[in-house]
């Protein structure tokens, strides 16, 4: 209370003189927790981007003998003793990654747009249950997606193929494309939605001919991130599609992605077949890359035209 | 506090230059203009908040107290903590109450002693003539006040480090017009303690409430460029750019 009182009477210069002061005086502790808590934060970071510096470095050192036009054209050859360095392409597994990862795409935009407008338009608890729902099934170990469809084989008694796969990974999509998408419709300002409203317009106008454009760019990026996801996947795939060295782009037969591809290669005794795995490895990096750059590019372009 | 050829670009795109100009001492400098003028990036270097903006770069020469600001003679951060900023909308800070909002800044310069704070922050708040609505809830949450009460902390929470230059942006244009006349009435009392910058595009706000007042306006490029910097009396009725006789003559802008 005392010293209350006695601040009170000191006049307002003085006291500003002691803020100010205090400030200067304090200021090389300051700069000090600046700099030590930018100093963390870059260890952190190299700590964060060494091992996928030095992974990435080994696919390019590795990997980039490999590639060139035979290696995308040119179905595998198999190593043998009398000739155990024959190496072939890619253009099996490239096909079916193409295939399997196309039909999925075509099977979950639909169902993912669609869960999301609902989930966007019906607010109520079992609405908030399934987005909880779909939140956590993108948190799942990708292999539970192939188990289920390989059980749903198992018991149908249904043959392996591209189908199953997509459908595998599909299930990998939805929910991702789906929450991406609701986020999408719900930064839509209430302002359009309204506007839109006043006009007379019904629900369903205002979703499609209103919200819906004006979120589409990040329900693009959602996709494409989503697509990213889903080249780099093996355990979904793996026991759902069988394996083929006959490219071929249909979903109905058997199929071989670059992602089991590289497992049946990691299996395989003769390390020039070991060593492809890089430059497979490399062609994925460069897949995955591409669609997140895509991506991102997209989200940023609609973030600046807000 | 001096501009001289002060210019600010974003990405290479100039948005505001060739001002020189003043921030008087004890007075209320008004920037005016129509909107994209560049009042709010012009502000936003006098206190380097720019820094955190990705491809600005400010040039020219922005002095305080006759060190340039910009050329590392004082560190950034002692400069923000002299140099107080309201902005256009009240941003409390969320989850604390009205009382540490207020005291925040002198928490962060390392002022201590619970009795000068409760001072400071007192007098903060009847600077800001805020303290009698408050003083019986310091401890409730910041983000309960209305619009205008927000507003006002706010301005307690930029004195409170007792600044020697308050900048402030269109700090009424989000509040109704009975706060907005509070709000008018603090500045006149304001001055009795610290210098201020305020833009409005209001300009009988800038007539009413400012002693200096400088005029900025779009060039053909787009660029905002200095007009017109004089006392307000002399802008306003006697202003020695034609551009300046339309804009307030609410010819265009
Ligand atoms: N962060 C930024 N990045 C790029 N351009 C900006 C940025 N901030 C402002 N500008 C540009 O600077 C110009 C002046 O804007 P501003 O200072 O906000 O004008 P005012 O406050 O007078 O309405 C505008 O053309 C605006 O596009
Ligand atoms: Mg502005």
């Amino acid at each position: 209370m005392s010293l209350r009182s006695s601040a009170a009477v000191v006049p307002i210069d003085e006291r500003r003189a002691f803020i100010q002061r205090t400030s200067r005086d304090g200021l090389t502790r300051r700069q000090a927790y600046s700099r030590l808590y930018i100093a963390g934060a870059t260890l952190l970071l190299a700590v964060c981007i060494l091992p996928l510096l030095s992974v990435f470095s080994l696919a390019v050192q590795k990997g980039m003998p490999f590639i060139g036009w035979r290696f995308f054209t040119a179905n595998a050859a198999i190593p043998n003793l009398v000739n155990p360095d024959a190496v072939g392409g890619i253009k099996t597994p490239l096909q079916g990654t193409l295939s399997v990862v196309g039909l999925a795409l075509v099977i979950s935009v639909p169902f993912a747009v669609i869960i999301a407008a609902s989930l966007f338009e019906f607010r109520n608890r079992f609405m908030s249950w399934l987005e909880v729902l779909l939140s956590t099934v993108i948190g799942l170990p990708s292999i539970l997606f192939g188990l289920f469809v390989y059980a749903i084989i198992f018991h149908l008694k249904l043959a392996y193929s591209g189908i199953m796969g997509s459908v595998a990974l599909s299930m990998l999509m939805v929910p991702l494309i789906a929450i991406q998408s609701l986020d999408a419709l719900r930064a839509v300002p209430d302002t359009l939605v309204e506007a839109g409203v006043a006009l007379g317009l019904n629900r369903f106008s205002v979703m499609f001919h209103i919200i819906l454009p004006k979120a589409r760019a990040r329900i693009f990026t959602g996709v494409f991130l989503a697509l990213a996801r889903a080249a780099g996947e093996t355990a979904p795939v793996l026991f759902v599609i069988g394996m083929t060295n006959v490219a071929t782009l249909s979903p109905t037969s058997q199929q071989t992605t670059m992602t089991t591809f590289v497992y049946q290669l990691l299996q395989s005794p003769y390390p020039s077949q070991r060593d492809e795995c890089w430059a497979i490895a490399l062609v994925l990096i460069a897949i995955v890359l591409l669609f997140n750059i895509v991506g991102r590019t997209l989200l940023a372009r609609a973030e600046r035209s807000k | 506090m001096e501009l001289r050829d002060v210019r600010v670009d974003f990405s290479g795109v100039c948005a505001v230059r060739d001002v020189t100009m003043g921030v008087m001492r004890n007075r209320v400098t008004a920037l005016i203009g129509p909107s994209g003028s560049g009042k709010t990036t012009l502000l936003r270097s006098l206190n380097r908040l720019h820094d955190l903006t990705h491809g600005a770069k400010v040039s020219g020469r922005i002095t305080l107290d006759g060190l340039d600001i910009y050329d590392g003679s004082i560190p950034s951060l002692l400069l923000r903590s002299r140099i107080g900023m309201v902005f256009q909308r009240p941003n409390p800070f969320p989850g604390k109450s009205i009382y540490e909002n207020v005291a925040s800044g002198l928490v962060f310069n390392g002022i201590r002693g619970k009795a000068l704070i409760d001072d400071i922050v007192e007098q903060s708040l009847r600077s800001a003539v805020l303290w009698d609505a408050v003083k019986d809830r310091l401890k409730q949450p910041a983000t309960d006040l209305s619009g205008g009460e927000q507003q006002r902390m706010c301005i307690a929470r930029a004195l409170a480090v007792e600044p020697d230059i308050l900048l402030m942006d269109e700090p009424t244009s989000a509040l109704d017009p009975i706060a907005t006349q509070q709000i008018e009435d603090l500045l006149m009392s304001l001055k009795a303690i610290t210098s201020i910058a305020i833009v409005t595009h209001n300009m009988q706000q800038a007539q009413r409430t400012s002693d200096y007042c400088a005029f900025l306006l779009m060039g053909e490029d787009r660029a905002g460029e200095l007009i017109e910097f004089d006392r307000t009396d002399k802008v306003f009725n006697d202003p020695a750019d034609p551009r300046t006789v339309d804009y307030i003559a609410g010819r265009f802008g």
